[in-house]
Protein backbone atom coordinates (compact mmCIF):
# COMPACT_ATOMS: atom_id res chain seq x y z
CA UNK A 1 0.00 0.00 0.00
CA UNK A 2 1.42 3.34 -0.99
CA UNK A 3 1.96 5.42 2.15
CA UNK A 4 -0.01 8.69 1.95
CA UNK A 5 1.96 11.77 2.71
CA UNK A 6 1.60 13.80 5.86
CA UNK A 7 -0.98 16.40 4.92
CA UNK A 8 -1.00 18.22 8.21
CA UNK A 9 1.39 20.78 6.81
CA UNK A 10 5.06 21.59 7.17
CA UNK A 11 6.48 21.53 10.64
CA UNK A 12 3.64 19.49 12.03
CA UNK A 13 4.36 15.91 12.99
CA UNK A 14 2.39 13.11 11.40
CA UNK A 15 -0.80 12.28 13.21
CA UNK A 16 -0.76 9.50 15.78
CA UNK A 17 -2.84 6.45 14.98
CA UNK A 18 -5.98 7.76 16.72
CA UNK A 19 -6.08 11.15 14.99
CA UNK A 20 -6.90 12.12 11.42
CA UNK A 21 -4.04 12.59 9.01
CA UNK A 22 -5.67 15.54 7.32
CA UNK A 23 -6.76 18.67 9.24
CA UNK A 24 -10.50 19.21 9.52
CA UNK A 25 -10.15 22.49 7.58
CA UNK A 26 -8.92 20.59 4.55
CA UNK A 27 -11.80 18.14 4.79
CA UNK A 28 -14.20 21.05 4.90
CA UNK A 29 -12.67 22.48 1.72
CA UNK A 30 -12.97 19.08 0.10
CA UNK A 31 -16.58 18.92 1.19
CA UNK A 32 -17.33 22.34 -0.22
CA UNK A 33 -15.47 21.48 -3.45
CA UNK A 34 -13.50 24.68 -3.26
CA UNK A 35 -10.06 23.19 -3.59
CA UNK A 36 -7.95 25.35 -5.86
CA UNK A 37 -8.05 24.06 -9.43
CA UNK A 38 -4.29 23.64 -9.72
CA UNK A 39 -4.34 21.30 -6.77
CA UNK A 40 -7.42 19.49 -7.87
CA UNK A 41 -5.88 16.49 -9.53
CA UNK A 42 -3.07 15.72 -7.10
CA UNK A 43 -4.65 16.83 -3.87
CA UNK A 44 -8.08 15.39 -4.52
CA UNK A 45 -6.67 11.99 -5.38
CA UNK A 46 -4.51 12.11 -2.25
CA UNK A 47 -7.56 12.94 -0.15
CA UNK A 48 -9.54 10.10 -1.71
CA UNK A 49 -6.67 7.77 -0.88
CA UNK A 50 -6.66 8.97 2.73
CA UNK A 51 -10.40 8.40 3.02
CA UNK A 52 -10.00 4.83 1.88
CA UNK A 53 -7.30 4.08 4.40
CA UNK A 54 -8.04 6.24 7.44
CA UNK A 55 -11.24 5.66 9.41
CA UNK A 56 -10.41 8.68 11.55
CA UNK A 57 -10.35 11.01 8.53
CA UNK A 58 -13.52 9.45 7.22
CA UNK A 59 -15.06 10.16 10.60
CA UNK A 60 -14.06 13.82 10.44
CA UNK A 61 -15.57 14.21 6.98
CA UNK A 62 -18.77 12.49 8.02
CA UNK A 63 -19.11 14.68 11.11
CA UNK A 64 -18.74 17.81 8.97
CA UNK A 65 -21.46 16.52 6.66
CA UNK A 66 -23.72 15.91 9.65
CA UNK A 67 -23.26 19.39 11.05
CA UNK A 68 -23.93 20.98 7.68
CA UNK A 69 -27.07 18.91 7.23
CA UNK A 70 -28.25 19.81 10.70
CA UNK A 71 -27.81 23.53 10.07
CA UNK A 72 -29.59 23.21 6.73
CA UNK A 73 -32.51 21.55 8.47
CA UNK A 74 -33.14 24.79 10.36
CA UNK A 75 -34.10 26.45 7.08
CA UNK A 76 -37.79 26.95 7.59
CA UNK A 77 -38.44 30.13 5.65
CA UNK A 78 -41.83 29.85 3.98
CA UNK A 79 -42.15 32.08 0.95
CA UNK A 80 -45.51 33.03 -0.53
CA UNK A 81 -46.12 31.02 -3.67
CA UNK A 82 -48.83 33.06 -5.33
CA UNK A 83 -47.90 34.92 -8.51
CA UNK A 84 -50.48 37.55 -7.60
CA UNK A 85 -48.49 38.30 -4.42
CA UNK A 86 -45.34 39.04 -6.40
CA UNK A 87 -47.23 41.16 -8.93
CA UNK A 88 -48.45 43.26 -6.02
CA UNK A 89 -44.99 43.47 -4.49
CA UNK A 90 -43.55 44.57 -7.83
CA UNK A 91 -46.26 47.22 -8.20
CA UNK A 92 -45.55 48.52 -4.68
CA UNK A 93 -41.83 48.80 -5.43
CA UNK A 94 -42.32 50.64 -8.73
CA UNK A 95 -44.88 52.95 -7.09
CA UNK A 96 -42.35 53.83 -4.39
CA UNK A 97 -39.83 54.70 -7.10
CA UNK A 98 -42.42 56.85 -8.93
CA UNK A 99 -43.21 58.70 -5.69
CA UNK A 100 -39.54 59.32 -5.07
CA UNK A 101 -39.07 60.67 -8.59
CA UNK A 102 -42.12 62.91 -8.21
CA UNK A 103 -40.66 64.32 -5.01
CA UNK A 104 -36.96 64.48 -5.83
CA UNK A 105 -36.72 64.16 -9.60
CA UNK A 106 -34.85 61.50 -11.53
CA UNK A 107 -31.47 60.57 -10.08
CA UNK A 108 -28.59 62.03 -12.06
CA UNK A 109 -27.41 59.57 -14.66
CA UNK A 110 -24.35 59.72 -16.84
CA UNK A 111 -25.20 58.29 -20.27
CA UNK A 112 -23.33 55.06 -20.62
CA UNK A 113 -21.93 53.62 -23.82
CA UNK A 114 -21.53 49.94 -23.97
CA UNK A 115 -17.92 48.80 -23.81
CA UNK A 116 -16.16 48.55 -27.16
CA UNK A 117 -16.30 44.80 -27.26
CA UNK A 118 -20.05 44.92 -26.74
CA UNK A 119 -20.61 47.37 -29.56
CA UNK A 120 -18.79 45.26 -32.11
CA UNK A 121 -16.52 48.16 -32.95
CA UNK A 122 -13.70 46.54 -31.14
CA UNK A 123 -13.51 43.83 -33.76
CA UNK A 124 -13.24 46.36 -36.57
CA UNK A 125 -10.65 48.39 -34.74
CA UNK A 126 -8.72 45.28 -33.80
CA UNK A 127 -8.54 44.12 -37.41
CA UNK A 128 -7.57 47.59 -38.57
CA UNK A 129 -4.85 47.81 -35.98
CA UNK A 130 -3.59 44.34 -36.81
CA UNK A 131 -3.47 45.21 -40.50
CA UNK A 132 -1.55 48.40 -39.87
CA UNK A 133 0.88 46.64 -37.59
CA UNK A 134 1.52 44.02 -40.24
CA UNK A 135 2.14 46.67 -42.88
CA UNK A 136 4.59 48.49 -40.64
CA UNK A 137 6.36 45.22 -39.86
CA UNK A 138 6.66 44.37 -43.57
CA UNK A 139 8.00 47.80 -44.43
CA UNK A 140 10.48 47.66 -41.58
CA UNK A 141 11.62 44.22 -42.69
CA UNK A 142 12.09 45.38 -46.26
CA UNK A 143 13.84 48.51 -45.11
CA UNK A 144 16.29 46.66 -42.93
CA UNK A 145 17.13 44.10 -45.59
CA UNK A 146 17.34 46.52 -48.56
CA UNK A 147 20.52 45.92 -50.55
CA UNK A 148 22.87 48.81 -49.89
CA UNK A 149 23.79 49.60 -53.52
CA UNK A 150 24.78 53.18 -52.86
CA UNK A 151 27.06 52.26 -50.00
CA UNK A 152 29.17 50.07 -52.23
CA UNK A 153 29.48 52.74 -54.84
CA UNK A 154 30.58 55.57 -52.55
CA UNK A 155 33.50 53.78 -50.88
CA UNK A 156 34.47 52.33 -54.20
CA UNK A 157 34.61 55.85 -55.64
CA UNK A 158 36.65 57.18 -52.74
CA UNK A 159 39.05 54.24 -52.92
CA UNK A 160 39.30 54.72 -56.68
CA UNK A 161 39.95 58.46 -56.32
CA UNK A 162 42.63 57.81 -53.79
CA UNK A 163 44.20 55.15 -55.92
CA UNK A 164 43.96 57.35 -59.01
CA UNK A 165 45.82 60.13 -57.28
CA UNK A 166 48.47 57.74 -56.17
CA UNK A 167 48.90 56.31 -59.66
CA UNK A 168 48.71 59.72 -61.26
CA UNK A 169 51.42 61.00 -59.04
CA UNK A 170 53.67 58.21 -60.30
CA UNK A 171 52.54 57.93 -63.89
CA UNK A 172 50.21 60.56 -65.34
CA UNK A 173 49.26 58.42 -68.37
CA UNK A 174 47.66 55.82 -66.07
CA UNK A 175 45.11 58.35 -64.78
CA UNK A 176 43.04 58.46 -68.01
CA UNK A 177 43.13 54.73 -68.44
CA UNK A 178 42.09 54.29 -64.81
CA UNK A 179 39.01 56.49 -65.24
CA UNK A 180 37.96 54.57 -68.34
CA UNK A 181 38.18 51.22 -66.61
CA UNK A 182 36.49 52.36 -63.41
CA UNK A 183 32.86 51.74 -64.35
CA UNK A 184 33.23 48.23 -65.82
CA UNK A 185 33.60 46.17 -62.63
CA UNK A 186 30.84 44.66 -60.50
CA UNK A 187 32.63 44.68 -57.21
CA UNK A 188 35.23 46.66 -55.43
CA UNK A 189 37.58 43.69 -55.13
CA UNK A 190 37.43 42.93 -58.86
CA UNK A 191 38.20 46.50 -59.77
CA UNK A 192 41.06 46.90 -57.39
CA UNK A 193 42.61 43.59 -58.27
CA UNK A 194 42.40 44.17 -62.00
CA UNK A 195 43.59 47.75 -61.71
CA UNK A 196 46.50 46.76 -59.62
CA UNK A 197 47.40 43.94 -61.97
CA UNK A 198 47.25 46.19 -65.05
CA UNK A 199 49.25 48.91 -63.48
CA UNK A 200 51.87 46.69 -62.02
CA UNK A 201 52.49 45.17 -65.43
CA UNK A 202 53.42 48.59 -66.80
CA UNK A 203 55.51 49.90 -63.98
CA UNK A 204 59.22 49.57 -63.80
CA UNK A 205 60.61 48.07 -60.67
CA UNK A 206 61.75 51.46 -59.44
CA UNK A 207 58.34 52.97 -60.02
CA UNK A 208 56.68 50.02 -58.32
CA UNK A 209 58.93 50.42 -55.29
CA UNK A 210 58.14 54.10 -55.12
CA UNK A 211 54.45 53.39 -55.38
CA UNK A 212 54.39 50.86 -52.60
CA UNK A 213 56.42 53.18 -50.40
CA UNK A 214 53.87 55.91 -50.90
CA UNK A 215 51.08 53.51 -49.96
CA UNK A 216 52.72 52.82 -46.69
CA UNK A 217 54.04 49.33 -47.43
CA UNK B 1 -36.57 35.59 -30.88
CA UNK B 2 -35.52 38.30 -28.41
CA UNK B 3 -32.46 37.40 -26.38
CA UNK B 4 -32.91 37.81 -22.63
CA UNK B 5 -30.73 40.67 -21.45
CA UNK B 6 -28.24 40.13 -18.65
CA UNK B 7 -28.45 42.08 -15.41
CA UNK B 8 -25.51 44.23 -16.46
CA UNK B 9 -27.16 45.08 -19.77
CA UNK B 10 -30.36 46.04 -17.98
CA UNK B 11 -28.36 48.23 -15.60
CA UNK B 12 -26.78 49.95 -18.62
CA UNK B 13 -30.28 50.55 -20.02
CA UNK B 14 -31.46 52.07 -16.75
CA UNK B 15 -28.43 54.35 -16.68
CA UNK B 16 -29.37 55.40 -20.20
CA UNK B 17 -32.85 56.38 -19.01
CA UNK B 18 -34.91 53.22 -19.56
CA UNK B 19 -37.03 52.73 -16.46
CA UNK B 20 -38.67 49.59 -17.82
CA UNK B 21 -35.30 47.89 -17.55
CA UNK B 22 -35.36 48.45 -13.79
CA UNK B 23 -38.84 46.96 -13.63
CA UNK B 24 -37.37 43.81 -15.20
CA UNK B 25 -34.60 43.76 -12.58
CA UNK B 26 -37.24 43.95 -9.83
CA UNK B 27 -39.13 41.02 -11.30
CA UNK B 28 -35.95 38.98 -11.45
CA UNK B 29 -34.68 39.58 -7.95
CA UNK B 30 -37.63 40.39 -5.70
CA UNK B 31 -38.30 36.78 -4.71
CA UNK B 32 -34.75 35.88 -3.73
CA UNK B 33 -34.36 39.21 -1.94
CA UNK B 34 -37.56 38.56 0.00
CA UNK B 35 -36.29 35.11 0.99
CA UNK B 36 -33.01 36.57 2.24
CA UNK B 37 -34.65 39.32 4.30
CA UNK B 38 -37.33 36.96 5.63
CA UNK B 39 -34.59 34.65 6.82
CA UNK B 40 -33.15 37.39 9.01
CA UNK B 41 -36.29 39.28 10.00
CA UNK B 42 -38.83 36.43 10.28
CA UNK B 43 -41.59 39.03 9.77
CA UNK B 44 -43.18 39.19 6.35
CA UNK B 45 -44.34 42.81 6.55
CA UNK B 46 -40.91 43.98 7.70
CA UNK B 47 -39.22 41.89 5.00
CA UNK B 48 -41.44 43.49 2.33
CA UNK B 49 -40.54 46.97 3.59
CA UNK B 50 -36.85 46.14 3.45
CA UNK B 51 -37.18 44.73 -0.07
CA UNK B 52 -39.05 47.84 -1.24
CA UNK B 53 -36.53 50.18 0.36
CA UNK B 54 -33.60 48.19 -1.05
CA UNK B 55 -34.87 48.44 -4.61
CA UNK B 56 -35.54 52.16 -4.17
CA UNK B 57 -31.99 52.71 -2.90
CA UNK B 58 -30.62 50.64 -5.76
CA UNK B 59 -32.52 52.81 -8.27
CA UNK B 60 -31.33 56.01 -6.63
CA UNK B 61 -27.71 54.93 -6.34
CA UNK B 62 -27.32 53.00 -9.57
CA UNK B 63 -24.52 55.34 -10.67
CA UNK B 64 -22.43 53.92 -7.82
CA UNK B 65 -22.73 50.38 -9.17
CA UNK B 66 -19.54 49.74 -11.12
CA UNK B 67 -20.10 46.11 -12.12
CA UNK B 68 -17.13 44.89 -10.10
CA UNK B 69 -19.57 42.55 -8.37
CA UNK B 70 -22.78 41.10 -9.76
CA UNK B 71 -25.92 43.23 -9.52
CA UNK B 72 -27.50 40.56 -7.32
CA UNK B 73 -24.61 40.68 -4.82
CA UNK B 74 -24.77 44.48 -4.76
CA UNK B 75 -28.52 44.36 -4.17
CA UNK B 76 -28.09 41.81 -1.37
CA UNK B 77 -25.52 44.06 0.25
CA UNK B 78 -27.97 46.97 0.16
CA UNK B 79 -30.68 44.74 1.65
CA UNK B 80 -28.44 43.55 4.50
CA UNK B 81 -27.46 47.11 5.38
CA UNK B 82 -31.08 48.27 5.17
CA UNK B 83 -32.17 45.42 7.42
CA UNK B 84 -29.45 46.23 9.96
CA UNK B 85 -30.58 49.86 10.03
CA UNK B 86 -34.22 48.86 10.52
CA UNK B 87 -33.31 46.61 13.41
CA UNK B 88 -31.08 49.25 14.92
CA UNK B 89 -34.06 51.63 14.88
CA UNK B 90 -35.97 49.05 16.87
CA UNK B 91 -33.10 48.57 19.24
CA UNK B 92 -32.56 45.03 18.05
CA UNK B 93 -29.59 43.12 16.69
CA UNK B 94 -30.24 41.72 13.21
CA UNK B 95 -28.14 38.64 13.78
CA UNK B 96 -29.61 37.78 17.16
CA UNK B 97 -32.10 35.03 16.44
CA UNK B 98 -33.46 35.12 19.98
CA UNK B 99 -34.97 38.51 19.25
CA UNK B 100 -36.90 37.25 16.26
CA UNK B 101 -39.88 35.02 15.86
CA UNK B 102 -39.17 31.53 14.72
CA UNK B 103 -41.02 30.78 11.51
CA UNK B 104 -42.23 27.21 11.80
CA UNK B 105 -44.12 25.55 9.02
CA UNK B 106 -47.55 25.09 10.58
CA UNK B 107 -48.09 21.89 8.59
CA UNK B 108 -45.02 20.14 9.93
CA UNK B 109 -45.16 17.77 12.87
CA UNK B 110 -42.55 18.96 15.31
CA UNK B 111 -41.58 16.40 17.91
CA UNK B 112 -40.40 17.61 21.28
CA UNK B 113 -36.97 16.05 20.86
CA UNK B 114 -36.45 17.55 17.44
CA UNK B 115 -37.60 20.96 18.68
CA UNK B 116 -35.14 20.79 21.56
CA UNK B 117 -32.29 19.89 19.26
CA UNK B 118 -33.18 22.64 16.84
CA UNK B 119 -33.32 25.09 19.72
CA UNK B 120 -29.92 23.90 20.90
CA UNK B 121 -28.52 24.24 17.41
CA UNK B 122 -29.95 27.73 16.97
CA UNK B 123 -28.47 28.72 20.29
CA UNK B 124 -25.04 27.52 19.16
CA UNK B 125 -25.39 29.42 15.89
CA UNK B 126 -26.43 32.47 17.85
CA UNK B 127 -23.21 32.37 19.83
CA UNK B 128 -21.12 32.67 16.67
CA UNK B 129 -19.60 36.06 15.83
CA UNK B 130 -21.76 38.10 13.46
CA UNK B 131 -19.60 37.68 10.35
CA UNK B 132 -19.32 33.93 10.85
CA UNK B 133 -23.08 33.65 11.25
CA UNK B 134 -23.66 35.70 8.12
CA UNK B 135 -21.22 33.65 6.05
CA UNK B 136 -22.80 30.43 7.33
CA UNK B 137 -26.32 31.65 6.56
CA UNK B 138 -25.47 32.85 3.08
CA UNK B 139 -23.60 29.66 2.22
CA UNK B 140 -25.89 27.02 3.64
CA UNK B 141 -29.31 28.65 3.35
CA UNK B 142 -28.88 30.83 0.28
CA UNK B 143 -26.50 28.45 -1.50
CA UNK B 144 -24.26 31.31 -2.52
CA UNK B 145 -20.70 30.85 -3.72
CA UNK B 146 -17.83 32.25 -1.64
CA UNK B 147 -17.26 34.84 -4.35
CA UNK B 148 -20.86 36.08 -3.96
CA UNK B 149 -20.60 35.99 -0.18
CA UNK B 150 -17.41 38.04 -0.33
CA UNK B 151 -19.16 40.61 -2.54
CA UNK B 152 -22.17 40.87 -0.23
CA UNK B 153 -20.09 41.08 2.92
CA UNK B 154 -17.62 43.44 1.21
CA UNK B 155 -14.64 41.36 2.25
CA UNK B 156 -11.93 39.39 0.42
CA UNK B 157 -12.76 35.95 -0.94
CA UNK B 158 -10.47 34.18 1.54
CA UNK B 159 -12.03 36.05 4.44
CA UNK B 160 -15.51 34.91 3.42
CA UNK B 161 -14.25 31.32 3.19
CA UNK B 162 -12.47 31.61 6.52
CA UNK B 163 -15.59 32.98 8.26
CA UNK B 164 -17.66 30.08 6.98
CA UNK B 165 -14.99 27.52 7.84
CA UNK B 166 -14.58 28.81 11.39
CA UNK B 167 -18.36 28.84 11.89
CA UNK B 168 -18.88 25.26 10.77
CA UNK B 169 -15.86 23.90 12.63
CA UNK B 170 -16.95 25.67 15.80
CA UNK B 171 -20.44 24.22 15.51
CA UNK B 172 -18.98 20.78 14.93
CA UNK B 173 -16.83 21.06 18.00
CA UNK B 174 -19.76 22.15 20.19
CA UNK B 175 -22.28 19.71 18.77
CA UNK B 176 -19.96 16.71 18.91
CA UNK B 177 -20.14 17.06 22.63
CA UNK B 178 -23.92 16.74 22.39
CA UNK B 179 -23.85 13.22 21.02
CA UNK B 180 -25.27 12.07 24.31
CA UNK B 181 -28.42 14.12 23.70
CA UNK B 182 -31.22 11.70 23.21
CA UNK B 183 -32.47 11.57 19.69
CA UNK B 184 -29.46 13.42 18.24
CA UNK B 185 -28.45 10.60 15.92
CA UNK B 186 -31.99 10.16 14.67
CA UNK B 187 -32.31 13.91 14.17
CA UNK B 188 -29.07 14.02 12.21
CA UNK B 189 -30.14 11.04 10.13
CA UNK B 190 -33.36 12.82 9.16
CA UNK B 191 -31.49 16.04 8.51
CA UNK B 192 -29.03 14.31 6.17
CA UNK B 193 -31.86 12.71 4.20
CA UNK B 194 -33.62 16.06 3.90
CA UNK B 195 -30.34 17.70 2.77
CA UNK B 196 -29.76 15.12 0.04
CA UNK B 197 -33.28 15.58 -1.25
CA UNK B 198 -33.27 19.37 -0.96
CA UNK B 199 -29.90 20.06 -2.60
CA UNK B 200 -30.94 19.34 -6.21
CA UNK B 201 -34.25 21.19 -5.69
CA UNK B 202 -32.47 24.23 -4.29
CA UNK B 203 -30.14 24.33 -7.29
CA UNK B 204 -33.05 24.09 -9.69
CA UNK B 205 -34.88 26.89 -7.89
CA UNK B 206 -31.76 29.04 -8.07
CA UNK B 207 -31.52 28.43 -11.82
CA UNK B 208 -35.13 29.50 -12.32
CA UNK B 209 -34.58 32.71 -10.40
CA UNK B 210 -31.44 33.47 -12.37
Amino acid sequence: MKPFKNMRGPGRPAAPATESFVPAEKWLEHLEEEIEPQCLTDEKSDLEMVLKNSPEDLGVLESLKRVRAAVKSLDDVALPESGHYYDNLHAKIMAAIDDDIAMNGEPERKPQRAPLFKRGLFKQQAFGLAGMTMMIAILAFVGLNKPSVTTTIAPQASIEENFERKIASIDSRAGARFAHDMGSFESEEDFLTESAAQRLKQLSSAQADAMFRSLGR
Amino acid sequence: MNRTKSDLELVQDVKNGDRKAFSELVVRHQRSLLRLTLRFTREQALAEDIVQESFLKAYQKLELFEARASFKSWLYQIAMNTAKNKFRERGLDLMNIEDTQLGVDPGAEVGLVRENIQTALRAEIDKLPEKQRMALTLRIFEDLSFKEIAEIMACPYDTAKANYRHALLKLRERLESQDSVAGWDAFIGQAESAWDGAAPAASAQKEIEQ
